[in-house]
């Protein structure tokens, strides 16, 4: 095995994450190579540094005062949320632009706006999960696209525009090809929520940018929701906020 | 009762916003988040601010964790977004701002107070030449390095934490390891000229 070989492996040698069999090659290698045995002291030496830093004090009363200003704050509301998939939406490679904006049209727009979506006839919604009463629960209705490549990612953003958000969203899904599902939600609160998976993240940073550049949209944050490592999926999470 | 089941309970009473399930939260993270946020933005009074911030939102948010992975990395994710922010707004901030706080930070980072005054120098030194490297690297290997050396995490936590593949983790890993070891070994020998230069004009 030769330096080269060994070069990206190196600073990982003492990480329990490395297979035996890479542990083994390596171990060959530093038994004959001076040079990299040294380097490999000196990212040691530098690990051992960097472990001084665990040390420190934190003020013991950090705790009490966050404890202390959340007693005035109202408890996390939960998402009462109700949805509608609609399967097998066809897409074809010519048409996603079109498919996009009469989904709009049809199925998001009316849906924002209170009423019933239209629902085309060829493609039935299957309701996944209903409310109890349906006057009092917020919307969410969820439209399927194409299965796609697995990536996990989260954000919110805010806009003076929700249907706006939605539109380019849906737009942007259908135009890069992109599978998933979007979601549409009112919360308690008046706020609005939009969520969508499936994306890749390249396609995930296009629409980001793309969304930066809508007027009055704004990135607020990603840690809205866990990415799920297990899960093949995308989860994004827009966070609309009516201003 | 299983523990995995007495889990669930918890999870569910956070995110209905319990607040004895909440305050236990913070005392049981609290260390860590402000150890990270110390790290990543250099001065306690930031680190305090940062670790207010992220429980703060943790509590607005409680209701969106599912519990589908660990409560501790969700907690992480978020500690680590805020500070990232903190560092973006910096950047943006004019030049000549001030830090405060980097001594009262060093003699934090004393960790043993038995040891006689010239250790006591010596960890200072050694702790704010780490400190000075590490802030020479690029903010992605940043990350990674305090993750992984500092928060001890797994290559799968760091993944869910910053929301990359493990391959990127275990690559900046490596590159972010090498830099710094680079960096100290070029200042190592830089301080070694130095002492030479200065006992021969002696």
């Amino acid at each position: 095995m030769t330096c080269n070989a060994v070069h990206d492996l190196l600073p990982l040698f003492d990480d329990p994450e490395l297979t035996d069999s890479e542990r083994t090659l390596m171990q060959a290698h530093l038994a004959t190579c001076q040079q990299c045995a040294k380097q490999l002291a000196g990212i040691r030496s530098a690990q051992d540094q960097m472990r001084m830093l665990r040390d420190i004090q934190a003020p013991a009363d950090g705790p009490e005062r966050i404890i202390k200003a959340t007693h005035s704050l109202p408890a996390s509301p939960l998402r009462r949320t109700w949805r509608y998939i609609m399967q097998g939406y066809p897409l074809p490679a010519g048409g996603f632009l079109a498919g996009a904006v009469a989904l709009v049209l049809m199925v998001i727009l009316p849906a924002l706006q209170g009423s019933e979506p239209a629902v085309p006839e060829a493609h039935p919604i299957t309701m996944m999960s209903a409310p109890s009463d349906e006057a009092s629960m917020p919307m969410l209705r969820t439209f399927a696209f194409q299965a796609g490549p697995q990536a996990d990612v989260v954000f919110a953003v805010s806009s003076s525009d929700p249907a706006k958000v939605v539109e380019s969203i849906s737009l942007r899904l259908t135009q890069g090809g992109q599978s998933g599902q979007v979601e549409v939600a009112e919360l308690p609160d008046g706020t609005m929520e939009v969520m969508f998976q499936a994306l890749t993240p390249e396609t995930l940073g296009v629409l980001l940018e793309s969304l930066q550049k809508e007027p009055g949209v704004r990135v607020l944050s990603d840690d809205d929701v866990l990415p799920e490592p297990a899960e093949t999926r995308i989860s994004v999470l827009l966070r609309v906020v009516p201003q | 009762m299983t523990s995995e089941h007495d889990e669930l309970i918890e999870v569910e009473r956070f995110r209905a916003g319990d607040p004895d399930v909440f305050e236990q939260v913070v005392r049981t993270y609290y260390d860590r988040v402000y150890r990270l946020a110390l790290r990543m933005l250099g001065t306690p009074g930031d680190a305090e601010d940062a670790a207010q911030e992220v429980f703060l939102r943790i509590h607005r948010r409680a209701s969106r964790f599912h519990g589908r992975s660990a409560l501790s990395t969700w907690i992480y994710r978020v500690a680590h977004n805020i500070c990232l922010d903190e560092i973006r707004k910096r950047k943006r901030r004019p030049v000549g701002t001030i830090s405060h706080g980097e001594d009262f930070d060093m003699a934090a980072n004393i960790p043993d107070t038995q040891s006689g005054p010239e250790a006591i120098v010596t960890a200072l030194d050694e702790s704010a030449e780490i400190r000075h490297a590490l802030k020479t690297l690029p903010q992605e290997y940043q990350s990674v390095l305090i993750l992984r050396e500092i928060e001890e995490l797994t290559y799968d936590e760091i993944a869910a934490v910053l929301g990359c593949p493990v391959g990127t983790v275990r690559s900046r890993l490596a590159r972010g390891r090498r830099l710094l070891a680079e960096h100290l070994e070029r200042r190592g020998a830089h301080d070694m000229q130095r002492r030479t230069r200065s006992a021969a004009t002696v």
